[in-house]
């Protein structure tokens, strides 16, 4: 591949939209290229401060609250307003012996002056799994294998997906689809449990800020969770990814879960496979 | 109101409320009039509303409501006896594919850090000078991560014309980045 050809691929290959059998040759030329590798550098650079500078302003003030009304009058009704109540964050972690003392009480993010992605994250990922639950047909990949579940995503995602593999018989996947949660793409994962149906969504923890996640398991996989809408997300960090499963309030025993799956693994480490 | 009804509105309510900066200013920058972009916006929200029922869970909520929103634009112009400005531009001969575009002439500066210091908010101001084909495309892209298929779902145009609208609307960011970088006294033309 000469330079000239291979500039007419960069830019796809920057936004990853390059055609599959053009990537191998691409990166062979990149690899043994500083002028090529130089030009996909300034393309990735002038994305990214698109992405980190360019996003507009806010709408008018009002206009999301006059869409509202506008919308509830159609839906002939005006009773319903979202209760989004000041959300308490408590200590996950309740298996036994495996919990870090001193993290008596662990917040999201969202307990911050400013709550960012916490509770956000949270209305987004239970709404979610509302939809899913609610919508017949949803999975994309059925599978109960999780290598397969991999395999499916790996070429759908800007990370390489690694599931739990949970350490509970009665845990089974039973598919997958890739989702939009905070406008970056992600992965679903559908498990039942007995009757109860859980999502896990896996993304790139990149930009959410976790601090006050409290160490859970041997592994100190940080982990919390949170209830909304009568749905519990636990949530927890491992490897650069973010997984947050959410499940009917009910479901007792998902933090022990998460830390009888992570426990004796190391966060650095391959974790549970 | 039946419970699933009540769902969705709460459901709909939260995902209109995530997005609706972008739905507006991609109205703004098709009608280019504040008021109008808050009419379009408004009558795509309560036309996504109706058709709710009908929205594919899983998708993409953000590409499904833009084509809305093109759809209602497109009807707002016609009522108004008026083409929408927005479609004339497919018509120009510049928008063949990308492979026939010339290479984006990127700017001669090395890191991003150096980006983000000496343009900061420069960068969206400058976005906004795009002719609205090419800045729409361009903060779906990079902005908005939409990619290039569902970017020509939303705006109803071959892949390829979407792949031409992103290369060149960031080869005109860049020579507008440039020309501002210039105008900071960054950047001197090279020596030949």
């Amino acid at each position: 591949m000469t330079c000239r050809e291979a500039e007419h691929l960069l830019r796809d290959y920057a936004d990853h939209e390059l055609e599959e059998a053009q990537v191998a040759p691409l990166e062979a030329h990149l690899s043994g290229c500083d002028a090529c590798r130089a030009r996909l550098g300034t393309e990735r650079d002038l994305k990214l401060v698109i992405r980190a500078r360019g996003r507009p302003g806010p709408a008018p003030a009002g206009l999301a609250a006059a869409i509202s009304r506008e919308v509830r009058a159609e839906a002939g009704s005006s009773t319903i307003r979202p209760q989004l109540r000041r959300r308490r964050f408590v200590l996950a972690g309740v298996a036994a012996g495996l919990l870090v003392a001193a993290a008596a009480t662990a917040v999201w993010t969202a307990l911050s002056p400013e709550p960012r992605s916490g509770p956000r994250l949270t209305v987004e990922l239970v709404n979610d799994h509302i939809r899913y639950l609610t919508a017949r047909d949803t999975a994309q990949v059925a599978t109960a294998d999780p290598r397969e579940a991999e395999t499916w995503f790996s070429s759908r995602l800007d990370f390489a997906l690694s599931l739990p593999r949970f350490d509970a018989e009665d845990v089974r996947l039973t598919g997958g689809r890739q989702c939009y949660v905070l406008d970056r793409r992600v992965a679903l994962l559908f498990y039942t449990r007995g009757a109860q149906q859980l999502s896990l969504f896996v993304m790139d923890a990149s930009g959410l800020d976790f601090h006050g996640m409290s160490p859970v398991g041997k592994a100190h996989a940080e982990c919390a969770t949170e209830s909304y809408k009568g749905f519990k997300v636990v949530g927890w960090k491992q490897r650069g990814l973010l997984f947050a499963l959410v499940a009917d309030e009910g479901q007792d025993g998902l933090v022990d879960l998460v830390a009888r799956t992570y426990a004796g693994s190391n966060p650095k480490d391959e974790g549970p496979r | 109101m039946p419970g699933d009804r009540g769902r969705d509105l709460l459901l709909f309510e939260d995902l209109v409320g995530r997005h609706v900066d972008l739905v507006y200013h991609v109205a703004l920058s098709w009608t280019g009039d504040p008021g109008e972009a808050e009419d379009v916006t408004q009558v795509a929200c309560i036309k996504a509303w109706r058709a709710f029922d009908r929205f594919e869970a899983g998708t993409n909520f953000k590409a499904w409501i833009l084509k809305i929103l093109r759809n209602a634009f497109i009807d707002a112009r016609r009522a108004a006896g008026r083409r929408p400005e927005s479609c004339s531009l497919d018509d120009l001969a510049g928008e063949e594919p990308a492979a026939a575009a010339p290479p984006p002439r990127v700017i001669d500066i090395d890191t991003k850090e150096v980006f983000y210091d000496l343009f900061g908010d420069e960068i969206a101001r400058l976005l906004r000078r795009l002719p609205p084909e090419f800045e729409v495309a361009v903060l779906l892209c990079d902005v908005e991560d939409l990619s290039y298929a569902e970017i020509a779902e939303v705006l109803e145009v071959p892949i390829g014309t979407v792949r031409s609208r992103i290369h060149r609307g960031r080869a005109m960011l860049s020579d507008l980045l440039r020309d501002y970088a210039r105008g900071l006294g960054y950047l001197q033309e090279r020596q030949a």
